[in-house]
C-alpha cells in the first residue's frame, strides 16, 4: 500500500504531465503579465500550494536556488494565493452582492467612484441595490427628532446619503476590504485610493483570476509567513512593478495584504517578519524563508510547516545555506518532484518531504 | 535592487546558464615555466619536511604566480614594486645561506625558481593583457564592460595596460565583491580559472551574473576545472566554451593557490584598555559575535546587540549611501557595510550636552565627578569585589559606574543611594537626582543631534571606497564623532569574551 508521501509524489508527477499535455488546467500562469522569471516564481508557488492542499501535506520543503532573492518571496506568495483563489467558487451577480451586504464597498455613480456601506440587495434584477454613502458628516439620529424636525430636516450634501444603484452598475460594486468609521465615513484621500485600486482590478483579475478580488478582501485564511529582510520586503510590497507588456505598473500590496497594516487587518494574506523573530508557527501556514545565516534555526522553527526556502546565489552565506538545505534533503522523510512547471534553467529547485 | 534591475540579473543568469561561459585561453610560456619550477620546488621542500622560511617562500611564490596569471599587469612592473617583492627579497639571502645543508633536489629546485623569476621579471607585456585586450576590442562599441580584479593596488597598472591594448574603448575595473550588488552591464571579464571562484566564495559572479556574457582569460597551463550551476546539485556544471583539446580536465589543486587572509584572533591595540587599568580581578564575560572588518580590524558585537549598517544604491560608478538601518547582531552578513564610531563619539556628546545645559553645566558636572571620583577611590583602596559586595551588585556594574562614559546607575534609589551612603554623600541625594535627570536629558538630546547630523552628512555620500579598501572614514565637518564605515569581511561563530572587549574596534592579529 503506498504511503501518503508516495501519493503526493505520484500526484505531483501527474500535475507535471497534465501541464505538459496542456489540457487547459490552470498552471498558475498569469497570462504574460509578468516577466518570465517572475511568472515562473508565481507558477512555482501555485503548484506547490496545490500539491500540498490536495494531499493535506504540511511538511514539504521546496528549495529554490536563484540569482537574487529580491521579489521572489512575494511572487511565490502570490502563486500560493492564486491557487487559493482558484479553488474558491466565484460568486456571480446577485449572489455575490448578497454576500457583501453590511460591508463597505466601492461603486461607480455617474462615472465617479464612491465608497459606502451596502445596505440592501433586491431579490431580482428589477430592483435597486441600496448603498449608504457617508461623506464626512454625522448622520442625524432621526428617532430622536420630532415629526416636525424630521419634516424640516434637509440632509446636508456632505452627510449620509442613500444611493439606489441600478443593475447596469452592479458589476462596479466591489468590496473595499476594510471598515470605516460610521460617524466619519471614508476620507477623501482613501476614496481616491480605492478608486485607483478599482481601476487596477482588471489587472488583478488577470493576474490571480476572475473573482479573486472578492476572495482577497474577504478570505480569513491563515496568512503565509514570509521570513527574511523585513525592510526590503516592505519596500518590495510598495514598489510599482512594470508589467511585461509595458502597459502600466502593478503594486503587490493590495493582493498580498500584509498583516500588521491597519488597512488590511480584516483579511491579510501574508505576514512578513525578520529572520531573527521566527518562532514556531501555526502548522497550517506555509512559510517562505529567505536563506541567510539563521537558516538552520529557521528550518527548525518551521519543521511542522510546509515551506519554501529561497537561496540567492549572490548572498554571502549562499554556499552555507545551500549546504544546510542539502543536509535536510539527505535526512528527508521522502522525496518528491515539484518540477511541474517550466522553470527557467537558471532557477533550480529541490523538493522533499522533511522530517 | 528594484524589480527591473532584479529582472536584468535574472535575464543575465538565464543567458549564462544557457550559453555557458566563454574562455579566452592564452599561452604564457615564461609563467608556465615558473609555475612548473615553483611546484617542483614546493614538492621537494615538502618531501624533505623543511619548515620556516622555506614554507614562507612557497607561499610567496604562490602569490607571484597568482598576480601575474590573474591580472593584466606587467611582470616587470610588479617585480619593481617593493610592496610586492619585499618578502622574496628578505627570504632569498636567508635561504641561500642554508642551501648547502639541504638536499640537492631542494637546492636545484630553488635555483630553477630563481631563474624562472628572473625570466619572468623581464616580461614587458603579458599574453594575459593581450588576451584581455583582444576580447575588449571585439565587444560592441559603446558597450559597458567590467573587468574584475581583486587587488585594488594594481588597478592603475591594469587600467593603463588594457588602455594601451584597446585605446579609446571603455571598460571599468571593479572588485569582485562589488559585483554582488551591481547594475547589469554588457560584458564581464574575469582572470584565472573558473573553478577558483568557488573557493574564493565568488561563485556569485556566475550564479548571479552582472552581465549576460562572462569571459575568462585563462593561461593554458592553469587547470580550468568545472563549476557547478547550483549549490543544490553538483552534477550540473556550466558549459565552458572555447576550451581547446589540449585543455583536458585536470583535478583542481588548491595546494598551489595562495591562502586567503584568515585572521586568527582579535587582539587589543596597545593602550586601548588603559582607561580601566586600575581595575583588577577577573573579567565578566558575555556571548558576542566576532566580525572581521576591512582594514585589518575586528569587533565583538553583543549577542543581543546590534549595529548600524549603511544601505547603498547601485549606481554605475558610485555606491551612494541611501540610508542607515539598525540590524540585530545575528542579521549581519559578510559584505555588509557597518558604521562604527572610531574616534571621539563619546567625547563629543558631553561637549554638546554642556552647551545645551548652558550655565547649569558646571554645577551638574561637578556633582557627577564628585561621587564617581569617591567611588573609584573606594574601589581602588578596598578592591572592586569588596565594593561590589557592599553595594550588593556585580564588579562590572561598579566598573561601569566609575566610568565617565556612564552617567549613573539606571535605578537611582536602589543603586545610587547606597553608593552615596558608602562614599559619604547621602545628604546630596536629592541634588544628585536632579542633576542626573538634567544630564541624561542633555546627553540624549546631544546624541540625537550628533546622530542626525551624521546621518544627514552620510546621505548620498559615495561609499565605494569602503567596498574597495575595506573601510572609509567619515569625518563630520562640524567636529562631531569620527565614524568609519567598515566592510564586513567575515562573520565568525559566537564566542564567550570579556565584556571589556565588546563594542570596540580592535586591531587584528596577522
Amino acid at each position: 500500500m503506498p504511503s501518503e508521501h508516495e501519493d503526493l509524489e505520484v500526484t505531483l508527477l501527474d500535475i507535471r504531465q497534465t501541464l505538459q499535455n496542456n489540457d487547459g488546467l490552470s498552471d498558475g500562469s498569469t497570462g504574460r503579465l509578468l516577466s518570465p522569471w517572475a511568472e515562473a516564481l508565481v507558477k512555482l508557488g501555485f503548484t506547490f500550494a496545490r500539491a500540498l492542499e490536495l494531499h493535506e501535506q504540511s511538511n514539504a520543503t521546496l528549495a529554490i536556488c536563484l540569482p537574487r532573492i529580491e521579489f521572489a518571496a512575494l511572487l511565490l506568495a502570490l502563486g500560493v494565493i492564486k491557487w487559493k483563489t482558484s479553488k474558491a467558487s466565484p460568486k456571480e451577480g446577485l449572489e455575490r452582492l448578497h454576500a457583501l451586504v453590511g460591508t463597505w464597498v466601492s461603486y461607480e455613480h455617474n462615472g465617479v467612484t464612491k465608497v459606502g456601506r451596502l445596505d440592501q440587495v433586491p431579490q431580482n434584477e428589477d430592483g435597486y441595490v441600496r448603498i449608504l454613502e457617508f461623506k464626512g458628516k454625522k448622520v442625524p439620529n432621526f428617532e430622536d427628532m420630532s415629526l416636525e424636525e424630521r419634516k424640516r430636516y434637509i440632509p446636508p450634501k456632505s452627510a449620509g446619503l442613500w444611493h439606489l444603484v441600478e443593475s447596469e452598475w452592479w458589476a462596479t460594486i466591489k468590496p473595499v476590504g476594510r471598515e470605516f468609521d460610521d460617524q466619519r465615513g471614508a476620507p477623501a484621500h482613501q476614496v481616491a485610493r480605492i478608486a485607483g485600486a478599482a481601476r487596477n482590478s482588471s489587472i488583478v483579475e488577470k493576474l490571480i483570476g476572475s473573482g479573486a478580488e472578492y476572495w482577497l478582501m474577504t478570505s480569513r485564511e491563515k496568512p503565509i509567513r514570509i521570513i527574511g529582510c523585513k525592510s526590503r520586503l516592505d519596500g518590495e510590497l510598495q514598489e510599482d512593478i512594470p508589467l511585461a507588456d509595458n502597459s502600466g505598473t502593478l503594486k503587490l500590496i493590495p493582493m498580498l495584504r500584509p498583516a500588521g497594516s491597519e488597512e488590511y487587518a480584516a483579511s491579510s494574506h501574508i505576514w512578513v517578519g525578520s529572520c531573527t523573530k521566527m518562532q514556531c508557527v501555526d502548522p497550517e501556514s506555509i512559510c517562505i524563508i529567505e536563506g541567510g545565516r539563521l537558516l538552520e534555526d529557521n528550518l527548525i522553527a518551521s519543521s511542522r510547516n510546509s515551506r519554501v526556502v529561497l537561496l540567492g546565489r549572490n548572498a554571502p552565506s549562499y554556499e552555507e545555506a545551500a549546504q544546510i538545505v542539502k543536509n535536510a534533503f539527505l535526512h528527508r522523510s521522502k522525496e518528491f518532484t515539484v518540477n511541474c512547471v517550466k522553470v527557467p534553467l537558471h532557477i533550480k529547485v529541490l523538493s522533499f518531504i522533511h522530517k | 535592487m528594484n524589480f527591473t534591475e532584479t529582472g536584468a540579473i535574472h535575464e543575465n543568469a538565464s543567458r549564462v546558464f544557457e550559453d555557458g561561459l566563454w574562455m579566452e585561453i592564452v599561452d604564457f610560456p615564461e609563467l608556465a615555466a615558473f609555475d612548473r619550477a615553483r611546484r617542483a620546488f614546493a614538492e621537494s621542500v615538502n618531501r624533505h619536511a623543511l619548515e620556516g622560511p622555506w614554507i614562507e617562500l612557497i607561499e610567496s611564490l604562490k602569490l607571484v604566480h597568482a598576480r601575474v596569471a590573474r591580472t593584466p599587469c606587467r611582470p616587470s612592473w610588479l617585480f619593481s614594486q617593493e610592496r610586492f617583492t619585499m618578502r622574496e627579497q628578505r627570504l632569498e639571502p636567508q635561504l641561500r645561506a642554508r642551501l648547502r645543508w639541504v638536499d640537492p633536489t631542494v637546492r636545484s629546485g630553488f635555483d630553477r625558481v630563481q631563474e624562472a623569476l628572473r625570466v619572468l621579471a623581464n616580461v614587458e607585456i603579458t599574453p594575459v593583457t593581450i588576451g584581455a585586450g583582444r576580447l575588449i576590442a571585439c565587444f560592441r562599441a559603446g558597450s559597458r564592460n567590467v573587468v574584475a580584479i581583486r587587488d585594488a593596488e594594481v588597478w592603475d597598472e591594469c587600467g593603463a595596460q588594457l588602455s594601451q591594448q584597446v585605446p579609446g574603448l571603455g571598460f571599468e575595473i571593479r572588485k569582485p565583491t562589488e559585483l554582488r550588488d551591481h547594475p547589469s552591464v554588457d560584458q564581464l571579464i574575469l582572470f584565472g580559472p573558473p573553478w577558483l571562484l568557488r573557493y574564493r566564495n565568488e561563485s556569485f559572479l556566475l550564479g548571479s551574473p552582472v552581465a549576460p556574457s562572462v569571459w575568462f582569460v585563462v593561461c593554458r597551463h592553469e587547470h580550468v576545472g568545472v563549476v557547478p550551476q547550483s549549490g543544490l546539485e553538483e552534477c550540473t556544471t556550466h558549459r565552458l566554451n572555447g576550451v581547446g583539446q589540449s585543455l583536458a580536465e585536470v583535478e583542481t589543486n588548491l595546494e598551489h593557490e595562495p591562502m586567503l587572509f584568515q585572521p586568527r584572533a582579535f587582539v587589543l591595540k596597545h593602550g586601548q584598555d588603559s582607561g580601566l587599568s586600575w581595575v583588577a580581578g577577573p573579567d565578566d564575560t558575555t556571548s558576542a559575535l566576532p566580525l572581521v572588518l576591512g582594514g585589518g580590524k575586528g569587533i565583538y558585537i553583543q549577542e543581543e546587540g546590534g549595529l548600524y549598517t549603511t544601505i547603498t544604491g547601485v549606481d554605475s560608478a558610485t555606491r551612494p549611501c541611501l540610508t542607515v538601518e539598525r540590524l540585530d547582531a545575528c542579521e549581519i552578513e559578510t559584505g555588509m557595510l557597518v558604521l562604527l564610531t572610531t574616534k571621539g563619539g563619546g567625547d563629543m556628546i558631553p561637549v554638546v550636552a554642556d552647551s545645551l545645559l548652558k550655565d547649569e553645566a558646571k554645577t551638574v558636572r561637578e556633582l557627577e565627578i564628585l561621587w564617581k571620583r569617591r567611588l573609584a577611590d573606594k574601589a581602588e583602596r578596598l578592591g572592586i569585589t569588596k565594593v561590589a559586595q557592599c553595594l550588593h551588585t556585580s564588579p562590572q556594574n561598579v566598573r561601569n559606574w566609575c566610568s565617565p562614559r556612564n552617567i549613573a546607575p539606571e535605578n537611582l534609589e536602589d543603586h545610587l543611594l547606597p553608593i552615596l551612603e558608602l562614599v559619604g554623600l547621602k545628604p546630596y541625594y536629592p541634588k544628585m537626582v536632579e542633576a542626573i535627570g538634567k544630564l541624561r536629558s542633555a546627553h540624549q538630546s546631544a546624541g540625537m543631534r550628533l546622530q542626525a547630523h551624521l546621518l544627514q552628512s552620510l546621505k548620498g555620500l559615495d561609499l565605494r571606497a569602503a567596498y574597495v579598501n575595506g573601510f572609509q572614514e567619515i569625518r563630520d565637518k562640524a567636529g562631531g564623532p569620527v565614524k568609519t564605515v567598515y566592510l564586513v569581511q567575515e562573520v565568525k561563530g559566537m564566542e564567550e569574551v570579556s565584556t571589556r572587549l565588546v563594542g570596540r574596534v580592535l586591531e587584528l592579529e596577522d
